[in-house]
């Protein structure tokens, strides 16, 4: 049985702390150096990039590569990163370009076949509905033309790519803890497919791993960062960042290099093991942890074991992160100082809008049915007032409310100077003290985010090291 | 059983994120070895054996929290959430609850008008709401 693989986290966005890589690398021993890079955001704003400037893959990611890849290579470190975003292949080639310049023999290992957006057409006509997982529409039915659609892939590629001799693997929209998954198969040997027919102990090890991930994919948030304790936490100006501990059997300690800022607590961990979960149950393609089963115990300075994980099936099919162009938007932000803020904003939104403040809290969170209502040619309107409610304020920001009016629709005409020139037209003639928090900007293009399924038959996964296919097919 | 009025957050920790246009609040009662855990993270001496008397204030503490966040009561608590679907998954060997709280963002953070669109201040609003705590759950956090 091999000792427990040290696996680092060194970035929980797309915009994480630069420095991390260097540090996770530099400030003690680690096996492996991992970081999540895509968020559902991410994906689409990978798209805006790629239609801007020809890449869809996160470049800071190859900063981090230039900075760390000597001593990698020297101590044998690997890199296994998510930063391919919609363009695994074309990072991998510029990984490989990297090492080459810098004169550091590496083997590029890429997992590919998560977007679907190259196979749309046929899979839409083999019967895929990719069914909206909140609302329950098709996506004909919403009338929705994705631009961004990536499967959600495990860490079974991933340990391939390792087995097969990959020094840096990069990937496109695997899950985050797939980063930790993988790893941790390919160092301690474990067997996917006897997971799959049942195997307990196989399974309960993916699990384990599975939950590690979970508490490192966010960086600092494993180590005090985001913490409602904070005070307790410290050197928090510069946290370190997280490094799961897998042991064979899955079981883990989470913990951080020594002498960095931050701690790792039963708090720190607990906090982020509910970080956006849902049920018990949490699904990944290869196994679902069974949250209810973790045990969580503190077993010496800035160290959390976490024990006791067990399996339950992997879901029959995997999770698909879409998204569509919503149409254009654009916000205008009012303050209201003092007295009678109600009586203000509701001269400011008849005048704006042609609604009162009473139609506007009879619509409720129903943005269309406002803009119905409204003299302004959109389909959305959507008003939030923040009334300070501070009676006899001393300082100006005890005196500040604010009137957060947001239009949006498919035409940007629409929510340009249309939206915003009457309402700045009216601040010598409307109620006293008006003015916006920012002057008036263009309108803004938005996506919409579509969660659904596909079936894992219509998925095709790639894995090539060294530009040599090592494995493929249905995940 | 007397009471005293207090933020949720004197013992309650919380953390909130998005899934598309859901939101999720996890909330937890502090580990009873949390304090000890605390000092040795700041370089002092401390002691991580969980008494039994700590481990039957966390337990009371978070039978209480249980109470308090059924899917009536995160509505009282978060008005902002009435009328959107809610979920409440207990977590018991973590002394946490799970809140899902769905279509609070819309279709996502792209899209949604919330000033805070992924829903990254909700756990903090959670924990500044004042609410009659029993006394005895509160002096035991000194002990």
């Amino acid at each position: 049985m091999r000792e427990p693989i040290r696996i680092a986290n060194c970035s929980g966005f797309f915009g994480d702390r630069l420095a991390a890589a260097r540090e996770m690398v530099d400030d003690g021993p680690i096996d492996v150096l991992t970081g999540d890079w895509l968020a559902e955001l991410t994906m689409l704003i990978l798209m805006r990039q790629k239609l801007k400037r020809g890449n869809g893959f996160a470049g800071t990611f190859l900063t981090q590569v230039e900075q760390v890849l000597g001593t990698c290579s020297d101590r044998g470190i690997r890199i296994v990163s998510n930063a391919g975003g919609l363009d695994p292949l074309a990072l991998g080639d510029a990984v490989d370009e990297l090492a080459t310049r810098l004169g550091i023999p590496v083997r590029v290992g890429v997992v590919s076949g998560d977007d679907l957006m190259p196979r749309m057409a046929e899979l839409l006509q083999s019967g895929e509905g990719f069914v909206n997982l909140d609302t329950g529409e098709t996506l004909a039915e919403a009338g929705a033309v994705p631009i961004t659609a990536n499967a959600y892939i495990g860490g079974e590629p991933i340990a391939d790519a390792l087995r097969a001799g990959a020094d840096i693997v990069v990937t496109g929209r695997v899950t985050d803890a797939a980063l930790v998954i993988g790893p941790a198969a390919w160092w301690h040997g474990w067997d996917f497919a006897a997971a799959r027919s049942g195997d307990k102990t196989m399974g309960d090890a993916l699990a384990g791993a599975l939950v590690a991930g979970h508490v490192i994919e966010c960086g600092a948030q494993a180590c005090g960062g985001n913490y409602a304790f904070f005070r307790d936490v410290p050197g928090l100006e510069h946290p370190g960042l997280p490094i799961a501990e897998v042991s064979a059997d899955g079981s883990t300690v989470i913990t951080k290099h020594e002498g960095t800022g931050g701690m790792v607590t039963v708090g720190t961990v607990t906090a982020q093991l509910l970080y956006e979960i849902g049920g018990p149950a949490y699904a990944n393609p290869d196994v679902t942890a069974d949250f209810a089963t973790i045990e969580l115990e503190q077993v010496g300075r800035d160290r959390v074991r976490i024990s006791g994980t067990t399996a339950l099936p992997a879901p029959l099919r995997l999770k698909v992160a879409m998204n569509y162009l919503g149409g254009f938007r654009n916000s205008l932000t009012l303050v209201l100082t003092g007295l009678d803020v109600e009586a203000k904003a509701d001269l400011a939104l008849r005048t704006i809008a042609g609604v009162s403040l009473e139609q506007v809290r009879d619509a409720g969170a129903d943005a269309i049915a406002l803009a119905g209502l409204s003299t302004l040619a959109v389909r959305e309107l959507a008003v939030e007032l923040q009334d300070s409610g501070i009676l006899d304020p001393a300082m100006p920001g005890d005196a500040q409310s604010f009137l957060r009016i947001t239009v949006k629709d498919t035409d940007a005409d629409r929510v340009g100077k249309a939206f915003t020139a009457p309402l700045i037209e009216a601040t010598l003639s409307s109620y006293p003290g008006m003015f916006p928090t920012t002057p008036p900007g263009p309108a803004s293009p938005y996506g919409v985010y579509w969660p659904t399924t596909v079936d894992r038959g219509n998925v095709s996964v790639s894995v090539q090291v060294a530009g040599e296919l090592v494995a493929e097919g249905t995940p | 059983m007397t009471t005293v009025r207090l933020p949720l957050g004197t013992f309650i920790g919380a953390r909130s994120g998005d899934k598309g246009g859901d939101a999720n609040v996890g909330v937890w009662v502090i580990d009873p070895a949390e304090s000890a855990a605390v000092q040795l993270a700041h370089g002092q001496d401390a002691d991580l054996t969980v008494t039994s008397q700590a481990a039957a204030l966390a337990d009371a503490r978070y039978a209480w929290l249980s109470a308090l966040l059924t899917v009536d009561g995160v509505r009282d608590l978060l008005p902002e959430a009435r009328g959107l679907r809610i979920e409440v998954h207990p977590l018991a060997n973590l002394r946490a609850v799970n809140i899902v709280i769905h279509g609070i963002l819309g279709r996502g953070v792209a899209e949604t008008t919330r000033v805070d669109p992924q829903a990254k201040g909700l756990g903090e609003h959670l924990r500044a709401r004042i609410v009659d705590i029993p006394t005895d759950l509160i002096t035991g956090s000194s002990a």
